[in-house]
């Protein structure tokens, strides 16, 4: 095989073996099935009768023939056989119409019906299951995986018909003749041979096929999305060319295809007719001579019997291969159906109390998967309303712990608390009201900008929507674009750029207005100006709120009322800036490699050697993605999300003196407010700082 | 959008269509002519079934009744070969066609200038790219090929049956006021164009269902696709409920299509049609019989030839539906082919431009174009500066403000609204996109790396590039250590599993990109970069390697790189705040020092430099 670039390796990989049995498979399928029975069985009956009617029919033609050639018979008869055959033509008509027309809307009451069970399970399944596939994969177990149940339900249904079509017609020719049946079964090993041809060169060539599609197709995506860079580097004609080969690949696979399909239908046709001068030769001998054991008519029927008896055949042959495909779909969308749940309410879940709020975790160990844990014996309190920093490496823990107060998964150990309730006697739904994360990676819906941002808030009016972008300082990069607001977000927002897209999943945060903040890195791709605004209107909106920020920028670290340093799972060190900085600890080497360098000083090969040390002494571990919880940092190409510009802690504990501890009280009190004059009165008191 | 270009539209999405088959025009019609004769070959036994039962009737089971099998049999397989050598035919001719529709169509994708990369989904260009185009190829073939046999066996019966009218017995058998009626004629005459139309009706009624069911399954693999990539957030904000609710409208909206495409496949009509021609014809041919005019033979004949018709029952009706929806798919195809393009290449492009000269922005205004085309904003208004050749230029402002709009029109990626921007004088869009691009060089914010190894990623800047010229250009931007430490050195694949690299990694190998490929004029998108001491030293070493003896204009919000520029350009909301060096520009502009309070540690030179007139 010419073809076989991808070694073997490629086809077992493609070629997954069912994990069930058949049975269980098929009765999964027809338990389905069972919601419509009522209207399968009529269906059902429909097919049959019509079924048996179009057997008979030929037997009409049949006994006309024979009248009308000894010539014996009379107009009446004749007329009479006439109408019997377009009634009985008419009726199986009706009744396979009837069939066609009932079965329709049971068969795609079925898909639809598998298509919303699986979705509703895939939106529920454990995110250890949508973290393990691809999104495109988990889509097409609702879209194609269904097309196909549909598909085999079809066959299914067809497959009773079918058969009674075969055996009808092959006792119909044995009561004419035994020797015509028997001489038509010579067309059964031709059927056959196609049949087996296509199911075995066949479904290799078109698999081949396919697979030379799709990196036609792959490359094209991948090209398409690159081609800014393309057009950048000049690069254009070699692309062109670089596709041209798979293009031409596909092209020689497509060409096998088309030939074994343009193949079959006339090697049918001709075994047809082979088969015709086989009866003809051997119904002829019957007819001829002294001893005439077949009539004319009786011939007739045989040849045309012949072509009846061979397609139903084939179409069996190929049901088989349409079964196996939509059993191999019900089998993948049985790993769905059968997949973890993620969590659920517990029969006893009550809606978090109003005045629940603070969050603790009490000895906490988790983990991904067995014998791994992520989080070691972790025990932290947020109090009501303050702001804690997490820092720490790469896989320390921080957005685990993100995902636990989310109550994406639940400990192993230990428990987390808001207030005084277990999270795990919340409702889910409450809780996910009174608190929202704005993770690291940004992720925006198709539709506009409106759209995305109201999702925090669908009862939020376009002016609230306008008045939380002015305040992160995002409206103004909305109104620039080419329709505003209403500008449609393509592709995870491909027509915006990294920062922009991170504003627009903040905004939509604080239009939810949560009790509890969680920032995973939310700011980690916006400059440091732009940082700067949305800090201040998290200050204006949120700064009574209890705030869990996991920290790439000194800012924040300094802000916070404590800082709590991972590693490795577990909480090293905790307290204030000052404080860690004194300690000349993990938090200190930390503050070296990630966020001292971006001062104003020249950064220093001294500073860099220190974060090498640093970096390396924990295996290494940049190189790896985040957390087995993070999601697939190739995915934008944006791995790098750790550490931050950084600043002289003096300075900022400076800039915090410098304000009148009244005016930070004042504004604390508004609720948020921020009225022009405190903000003058702020730029002035820190101005007055800066000139002393 | 259909409605405007109406006859042009039409008439080249029919061109397009055709295009496949006028390429190779000989071929197709003697694959047209094969196909008449094979269906000729395959009606023949149905005539040569009759003749032997008329042999076998009168003169019993002879050598001639022998032979006349023979023939059947030997008919089969001239048949057989003959539709082979059609299937091949038009293989080639429609195959062909489709693999170069689609490297055309994807070449000419490249061509368009970004803005049309900007307004239209990539995932639909993708789609246009295979399922359009395959469909328009279905349509072709076997579409049109096996429309092409079916039509020709219809005549050929008709031909046939016609011929039997002429049979001595029967001219004159039925007359109406003394003239003859030929009655099969009459039957095939009248049925088979009802038939054909009450197929062509049928194809009509489900085109229009066909095509929102497609629709409907795009709505709902996005609808689902949306979801669970964003599952976290669905989560995050209790959307579950909600999400789920809108699933079920969308799939019971795609099941009430399918069904009625189903339901469309009963009662199929024409079927009805071919019924009653046979029972005319049985009818009509049994009492000819009867009365003597006509043999047994024939009538088994006319049976024979209208029954091997209903095969087509079956085909027809979805080969007329593929050719009609091929139709759509050309229309889509020759909509995006027919795109017009904002930016023209000149047609004499100035030679000798000195690309180390300054560059100047006259009066620049741009504005990206919408999709439905009434953007008012302007992301760059009368934007005028001149770079000094040879600088190092930082730009700064907000998002949105207009930075990367800077860059792109530099790159020619778009031409501006008004005003123009000139190298050495030289307007760009007198020069040629392909000469701007090899003379300035890009170091992107988001690096776009292809699945391609890293030697070859970095020689994209230039292919002719050696091996030994892509380490040291590696070795230049500080990348050669981490790519010796891949799985597989400079031939690991991007992309593959375990070939994760960081943000500095990735940033690196662009910039060991743009130093292979050495532009006089390069342009850096370092907006942000959250990277630890180590990569940030790195990079800097990178940058600074990197910049040297060409003009650059870099995008930053780097505290560092503005004070190491040689000129600072802000802008803020599409237009020019202030320009200068960073000293002057603490002096002199309010807009400066408030940005530059923002960034971090600027609070100690904000502390030496004193205000000058104009700053509060």
């Amino acid at each position: 095989m010419a073809h076989r670039r991808g070694g073997p390796g490629r086809w077992d990989r493609e070629k997954r073996e069912r994990s069930r049995s058949v049975g269980l498979l098929l009765r999964r399928l027809l338990g389905y099935l069972g919601n419509f029975k009522r209207i399968v069985a009529v269906a059902a009956v429909l097919s049959l009768i019509g079924t048996l009617f179009s057997v008979i029919d030929p037997l009409v033609l049949r006994w006309a023939i024979d009248e009308v050639f000894g010539a014996t018979t009379t107009f009446t008869i004749l007329l009479s056989l006439v109408v019997l055959y377009l009634v009985l033509k008419v009726l199986s008509w009706i009744l396979n119409s009837s069939n066609t027309w009932i079965l329709a809307s049971a068969q795609a009451g079925l898909v639809q019906e598998v298509q919303a069970d699986v979705y509703d399970h895939l939106v529920d399944a454990d995110l250890s299951y949508h973290k393990s596939e691809e999104s495109g994969n988990v889509t097409s177990r609702v879209t194609s995986d269904t097309d196909a149940l549909g598909i085999g339900i079809q066959a299914i249904v067809d497959f009773s018909s079918q058969i009674l079509l075969i055996a009808g017609t092959f006792v119909l020719l044995w009561t004419t003749s035994p020797s015509i049946a028997l001489t038509s079964m010579v067309v059964i090993p031709g059927v056959l041979f196609i049949a087996a041809m296509f199911g075995t060169v066949g479904q290799r060539i078109m698999l081949a096929s396919r697979k030379a599609y799709g990196r036609v197709s792959g490359r094209i995506a991948e090209d398409l999305s690159g081609v800014q860079i393309a057009k950048a580097f000049n690069r254009e004609d070699e692309l062109a060319d670089e596709l041209e080969e798979l293009n031409e690949e596909a092209y020689h696979h497509g060409f096998r295809f088309m030939m074994l399909m343009s193949a079959m239908q006339p090697m049918m046709r001709a075994i047809g007719q082979l088969g015709v001068a086989a009866v003809l030769f051997v119904g002829g001998s019957l007819v001829a001579g002294t001893t005439s054991v077949l009539t004319v008519g009786e011939l007739f029927l045989g040849v045309m019997l012949v072509n009846r008896f061979m397609w139903p055949i084939l179409g069996l042959a190929m049901m088989a291969t349409q079964v196996q495909a939509s059993l191999a779909a019900m089998d993948r969308i049985s790993d769905v159906l059968e997949s973890k749940r993620a969590i659920t309410d517990s029969p006893d879940a009550v809606p978090l109390k109003p005045d629940s709020d603070g969050i603790r975790f009490e000895n906490v160990t988790f983990s991904y998967v067995d014998g791994k844990d992520v989080l070691k014996g972790v025990t932290f309190e947020i109090e009501t309303g303050k702001t804690v920093a997490v820092v720490g490496h790469t896989g320390a823990g921080k957005t685990t712990v993100a995902a636990l107060i989310n109550r994406f998964y639940d400990p192993d150990t230990g428990r987390i608390l808001i207030g005084d309730q277990d999270l795990r006697d919340v409702e889910l739904d409450s809780l996910h009201g009174n608190l929202s994360l704005i993770p690291q990676i940004p992720y925006l819906f198709d539709g506009t900008i409106t759209e995305n941002i109201r999702y925090g808030n669908p009862e939020a009016t376009d002016d609230e929507i306008k008045e939380i972008c002015t305040l992160i300082g995002a409206n103004e990069f909305i109104e620039v674009l080419a329709d505003g607001y209403d500008t449609i977000v393509m592709e995870n927002g491909k027509n915006l750029s990294a920062g922009q897209r991170q504003m627009i999943t903040i905004a939509r945060t604080m239009l939810a207005d949560p009790k509890i903040l969680i920032l995973d890195e939310a700011t980690s791709r916006l400059d440091a100006y732009s940082e700067a605004l949305v800090q201040e209107a998290q200050e204006i909106l949120f700064s009574d709120r209890t705030t869990m920020v996991i920290a790439h920028r000194l800012t924040t670290i300094a802000h916070a009322s404590k800082i709590l340093v991972f590693e490795d799972g577990a909480i090293v060190e905790r307290g204030t800036h000052e404080e860690l900085l004194e300690k000349d600890g993990v938090f200190r080497r930390l503050y070296q490699s990630y966020y001292a360098h971006q001062g104003i000083d020249k950064l220093t090969e001294e500073l860099a050697t220190i974060a090498e040390e640093e970096v390396s002494r924990c295996g290494g571990r940049k190189a790896t993605p985040a957390v087995p919880g993070g999601m697939n940092p190739q995915q934008r190409g944006m791995a790098s999300i750790l550490g931050g510009s950084g600043q002289h802690t003096e300075r900022i504990t400076e800039m915090r003196d410098q304000l009148p501890p009244e005016l930070i009280e004042e504004i604390r009190d508004n609720g948020g407010q921020m009225t022009p004059e405190m903000r003058e009165r702020i730029r002035q008191a820190l101005e007055d700082g800066a000139e002393e | 959008m259909q409605e405007d270009n109406d006859t042009t539209g039409r008439s080249s999405a029919f061109r397009y269509m055709l295009g496949g088959l006028a390429r190779n025009p000989w071929v197709i019609l003697g694959a047209l002519v094969l196909t008449v004769i094979s269906a000729l070959v395959m009606a023949l036994p149905n005539v040569i079934l009759g003749q032997a039962i008329n042999i076998l009737t009168t003169a019993g089971f002879t050598t001639d009744f022998i032979n006349l099998v023979i023939e059947i049999a030997v008919l089969a397989l001239i048949y057989m070969g003959m539709y082979f050598v059609v299937g091949y035919a038009w293989a080639v001719v429609t195959l062909r066609w489709e693999r170069d529709a689609r490297q055309d169509f994807f070449e000419a994708l490249q061509e368009f200038s970004m803005t049309f990369h900007d307004v239209i989904d990539s995932k639909r260009l993708l789609s246009v790219a295979m399922q359009d185009i395959n469909w328009v190829r279905l349509s072709l073939n076997p579409a049109l090929r096996n429309l092409t046999y079916s039509i020709a066996s219809f005549g050929i019966t008709a031909l046939f049956l016609m011929a039997y009218d002429l049979t001595p017995g029967l001219t004159g058998f039925l007359t109406l006021g003394g003239f003859p009626i030929p009655v099969f004629t009459v039957i095939m005459i009248i049925g088979t164009p009802l038939y054909l139309w009450f197929a062509y009706r049928y194809a009509n009624a489900v085109e229009p269902v066909r095509r929102s069911r497609s629709e409907q399954m795009e709505t709902l693999t996005s609808v689902s696709q949306g979801v669970f990539r964003g599952i976290e957030v669905v989560r995050a904000f209790g959307k579950e409920n909600s999400e789920k609710e809108k699933f079920q409208n969308v799939s019971q909206e795609y099941k009430e299509l399918v069904t009625q495409e189903g339901r469309l496949a009963a009662f199929y009509i024409p079927a009805l049609v071919l019924i009653g021609m046979t029972t005319l014809a049985f009818f009509y041919g049994g009492y000819a019989v009867l009365a003597g005019v006509l043999d047994v033979g024939t009538l088994t004949s006319v049976l024979s030839l209208l029954l091997s018709l209903q095969g087509f029952n079956f085909m027809l009706p979805r080969m007329l539906l593929m050719l009609r929806g091929g139709y759509v798919n050309a229309q889509r195809i020759v909509k995006i082919l027919n795109w017009e393009d904002p930016m023209e290449e000149p047609l004499e492009e100035a030679t000798d431009v000195d690309w180390r000269n300054d560059i100047v922005f006259d009066n620049v205004s741009f504005k990206y174009i919408s999709e439905n085309g009434n953007n008012d904003h302007y992301a760059l208004k009368n934007f005028s500066i001149r770079i000094p050749a040879g600088s190092r230029v930082a730009l700064i402002g907000g998002p949105g403000g207009g930075k990367s709009t800077v860059l792109k029109l530099l790159l020619r990626l778009y031409d501006p609204n008004d005003g123009q921007v000139t190298v050495d004088g030289v307007d760009l869009r007198n020069v040629r996109t392909s000469t701007v691009r090899d003379h300035v060089g890009l170091v992107e914010q988001d690096i776009f790396l292809f699945r391609m190894t890293v030697k070859e990623n970095i020689a994209f800047g230039n292919t002719d590039a050696s091996q030994e010229e892509v380490v040291e250009a590696a070795k230049r931007a500080q990348a050669h250590e981490f790519i010796e430490e891949l799985p597989k050195g400079y031939d690991s694949m991007i992309g593959e599993r375990g070939m994760t690299l960081s943000g500095g990694q990735r940033q690196r190998l662009a910039i060991a990109r743009a130093i292979i490929q050495d532009p006089q004029i390069l342009l850096l998108d370092d907006s942000v970069s959250a990277v630890d001491a180590q990569t940030e030293y790195k990079l800097r070493q990178a940058l600074d390697e990197v910049m040297k003896g060409r003009t650059s204009v870099t995008v930053t919000q780097r505290l560092r790189t503005l004070l190491e520029s040689d000129l600072v350009i802000m802008v803020d909301k599409g237009e020019l705040v202030a320009a200068g060096c960073h000293e002057d520009l603490l002096k002199t502009s309010k807009e400066y020092r408030m940005i530059f309070e923002k960034l971090p540690g600027a609070e100690a030179v904000l502390k030496q430099v004193p205000v000058q007139g104009g700053v509060q």
